[in-house]
């Protein structure tokens, strides 16, 4: 990111939430379930069960103490663990990225780079999330790619980047629609397990997907993938991360990463990333000046009239 | 998956009129307040039902894979939506075609063989596609899930990747040539996979 590019927080002009991560954990319970510090408790229309209810961080943590806050959580529900259903099909343990900071090529880059991995990074998410409605990856769901390209082919004077990806079309595995809803990009993908090692390794996996520096545009993604091959890829993003292992045994891992890659190439070639940028600087650096003239007049006349 | 749903109305509301797959092959889902709790109605695409337990493991609610299919004499590039909505089968609601077909057509596409036999990977030779549109039989045919050939005009037979034009046929030749375009290596690799050969 050059010193100059915006980030979604300045092209929205919203406040930055201090906090890096946001989770929500769905539980399907046969006993009512305690008020957790740091959780709020919510309703949740899509599960099941006198007891059912989703707990929801009460801010974004940062990085340096989300797996604190995580491990409250898990350690105060472990004693009704017989009373939790675990394998429900409905329940999920959803992921909040704060984005507000990232760019918007940034956040670009980050989903190409995540959706050329999600499927056997997924297999990690159990049998009933592959083909779940609740998070259909980009194979389930390829038709998030004509609503991706019609983002990407937005006249950006007439909207803003991500308006496109509208509220009910947020059941992908990962969902762009929370981008202007929250600043956030949410991941949908794993069970309801209440095991503090498996939703771990999911976040910190995630965590290097979303915070990697090495790719500046998806286009590079994918060029360095056809380039260098799937190995290779999985070293620059993980390193000894336990997901660089996990990809390997996953089945037909790089049939399945191929596959992604090929339905990547909709948008991953899309634009010239640096001029997609620049016009993205260009149109909303012109906005805030031209709002900041009009707010300019609107205070001079503010002051003749007091003065008169 | 198979996995047992809270309540009949949940079993409605998630699977009735939806494409689910049983023993590997696409069903349509009827439920109905006549069927036991678990017992849903299935039937082919050749018109054949029975009562099965959805919770059996051979039936299979999760999202099939598609792609091209060969409706009508033509190739349709199927893709699903992540629509928020009640429905785990494939269904009207969830499915986009390209080209775009009307709600009725897409529900008899839904119903056909054709979806069958995308849905189990069966499709027509590369070479009897090439045959068959060389002598004006047909527009268009896909050869798998993700390529098709069709007339671009008179002279040219293109190669269609997931609807978008990336290649031709060579003239007079069952060899293909790949455009030069973004991602061509990846677009190769695959249709190598797909068809075995190609002329680069």
């Amino acid at each position: 990111m050059s010193e100059k590019s915006l980030t979604l927080a300045n092209i929205n002009r919203c406040n930055i939430p201090k906090g890096n991560v946001g989770m929500e954990l769905e539980i399907e319970s046969k006993y009512r379930l305690p008020d957790i510090i740091g959780w709020n408790i919510h309703q949740e229309g899509s599960l099941r069960g006198d007891y059912a209810c989703e707990y929801v961080s009460y801010e974004p943590f940062k990085y340096s103490v989300y797996k604190e806050h995580l491990n409250i959580l898990l350690s105060s529900l472990s004693k009704f663990r017989k009373h939790i259903d675990e394998n429900s099909i409905r329940t999920s343990f959803h992921v909040h990225f704060n984005v507000c900071n990232s760019t918007p090529v940034e956040i670009w880059t980050t989903a190409v780079l995540y959706w050329l991995l999600e499927t056997p990074m997924m297999q990690y998410c159990g049998p009933s999330r592959q083909g779940n409605r609740f998070c259909l990856r980009l194979k389930d769901a390829e038709a998030i790619l004509r609503v991706a390209s019609a983002d990407l082919l937005n006249d950006l004077h007439m909207s803003r980047p991500f308006t496109a990806f509208r509220n009910n079309i947020r059941y992908g595995a990962m969902n762009l629609s929370s981008i202007n809803k929250f600043g956030s990009l949410e991941f949908r993908g794993m069970r309801g397990t209440l095991d503090y090692d498996i939703l771990i390794n999911w976040m910190t996996g995630l965590e290097r997907i979303v915070e990697q520096k090495v790719f500046t545009s998806p286009s590079e993604v994918l060029n360095y993938y056809i380039n260098k091959g799937a190995q290779a890829l999985l070293d620059k993003v993980f390193d000894n991360h336990f997901f660089n292992k996990y990809i390997n045994t996953a089945k037909n891992y790089d049939k399945e990463i191929l596959l992604s890659a090929g339905l990547l190439t909709d948008i991953a070639y899309i634009h010239d990333w640096k001029e997609y940028e620049e016009s993205i600087n260009k149109t909303y650096s012109k906005q805030k000046k031209e709002e900041k003239f009009l707010l300019d007049i609107e205070e001079a006349r503010r002051i003749i009239n007091e003065v008169e | 998956m198979g996995d047992k749903m809270y309540s009949k109305e949940d079993v409605l509301h998630t699977l009735h009129e939806t494409v689910c797959l049983y023993k590997g092959l696409p069903v349509i889902v009827f439920v109905s307040n006549d069927l036991k709790d678990d017992q849903i109605m299935i039937q082919y695409t050749n018109g054949k039902s029975e009562v099965i337990n959805y919770t059996e493991s051979e039936f299979n609610y999760s999202a099939p894979e598609i792609g091209y299919v060969n409706y009508r004499n033509s190739a349709y590039y199927l893709s699903r939506s992540p629509i928020r909505g009640r429905k785990q089968g494939l269904d009207v609601s969830n499915l986009i075609t390209d080209p775009d077909l009307p709600p009725g057509e897409k529900r008899n596409l839904l119903k056909s063989k054709s979806l069958s036999s995308c849905i189990t990977n069966k499709y027509p030779n590369f070479s009897v596609i090439l045959i068959d549109i060389r002598e004006g039989l047909i527009k268009s045919l896909a050869f798998s899930r993700l390529f098709a050939l069709g007339r671009v005009d008179y002279r040219l037979i293109g190669v269609f990747f997931r609807g978008r034009l990336v290649g031709n046929v060579i003239k007079n030749t069952n060899k293909v040539k790949i455009h030069q375009i973004s991602g061509r290596d990846i677009i190769v690799k695959l249709f190598l996979e797909q068809r075995g050969s190609i002329n680069e």
